[in-house]
């Protein structure tokens, strides 16, 4: 696993984590421990994902916008091998 | 609306190509317990929800459901590449690469093609929310059958995280239905359909 998949992979981990908060907080939305695991996850998904998109292309088509070309059409897709 | 992230929720990376996995493995995407039928099954159910949790885990679970139609497919597409004509007559693939190559189509292990009528939208919470659970457990049960067949650890590991995530959903749809029923008239309950007579019962 290269520097790139593994700060993918990070990311992949600290999402998971709000997917998984996020149905329980569904059923379960006044309970202020799960709500404060929530906005852990987010702060750390946050910086990761804006590390990652600095220096390896965009996750959403608006980390493209400050760059010098459309990088969301030519960067690999995620079910490419050398993604 | 939605929008794309361009990362999968799950990493996947097949090393080894293996056409007859990916014939099994494509039933996950348009097969009758598939991944593509869960999406529009809780995309299409949570309008009759008067719930609002209710509608939210719908509406959560169907989007993780994308998520995993997309891993499905993944996989299949990192499977069947670089296939010679021989490897795909020996894995049993050639009745589906006669007609769609390496391209990924919903379709179930049987050659079926998607049908909307693999799942239920019928307006009645009560209903649809049982006709869920019953969902996730039949698809827990293919993730379960694949894992018998297959012996390469970069599928299992995949197979393992999508299987588990089928428990949570299960879990979480318990609970909404608890989250409708705690709602209901005890002198109707389960007899009467919250979103159309109201939660008084029938009029």
């Amino acid at each position: 696993m290269n520097e790139k998949q593994h700060l993918m992979h990070r990311i992949q981990m600290a999402d998971f984590a709000l997917v998984d908060a996020k149905l329980y907080l569904d059923t379960h939305p006044c309970d202020m421990d799960a709500m404060e695991y929530y906005r852990e996850q987010l702060r750390k998904s946050t910086m990761l994902r804006e590390e990652y998109e600095e220096q390896y292309g965009p996750i959403t088509p608006r980390g493209s916008a400050h760059k010098d070309s459309w990088c969301w059409a030519l960067t690999p897709w995620p079910w490419e091998m050398e993604a | 609306m939605w929008t794309y992230e361009k990362k999968l929720q799950y990493p996947v990376k097949i090393a080894k190509p293996n056409p007859a996995y990916a014939k099994i493995i494509i039933t996950q995407f348009g097969g009758p317990d598939g991944e593509l039928g869960a999406s529009m099954r809780y995309l299409s159910q949570r309008f009759s929800t008067p719930y609002r949790e209710v509608a939210a885990i719908l509406t959560d679970v169907g989007t993780e459901e994308l998520a995993h139609l997309e891993i499905v497919s993944t996989l299949v597409h990192q499977l069947t590449r670089s296939m010679t004509p021989d490897e795909i007559v020996k894995s049993g693939l050639d009745t589906y690469f006669v007609d769609h190559t390496n391209g990924v189509w919903p379709q179930a292990a049987s050659g079926m093609p998607f049908s909307a009528s693999t799942f239920q939208s019928t307006g009645d919470p009560i209903a649809d929310l049982f006709e869920d659970m019953a969902a996730e457990q039949k698809a827990r049960k293919t993730y379960d059958n694949l894992l018998r067949l297959i012996d390469d650890p970069d599928v299992l590991d995949v197979i393992k995280f999508l299987r588990a995530r089928e428990v949570v959903h299960f879990q979480r749809f318990g609970e909404a239905l608890r989250l409708t029923t705690d709602r209901l008239d005890s002198k109707n309950f389960y007899a009467f359909n919250p979103n159309f007579d109201g939660p008084g019962g029938c009029k």
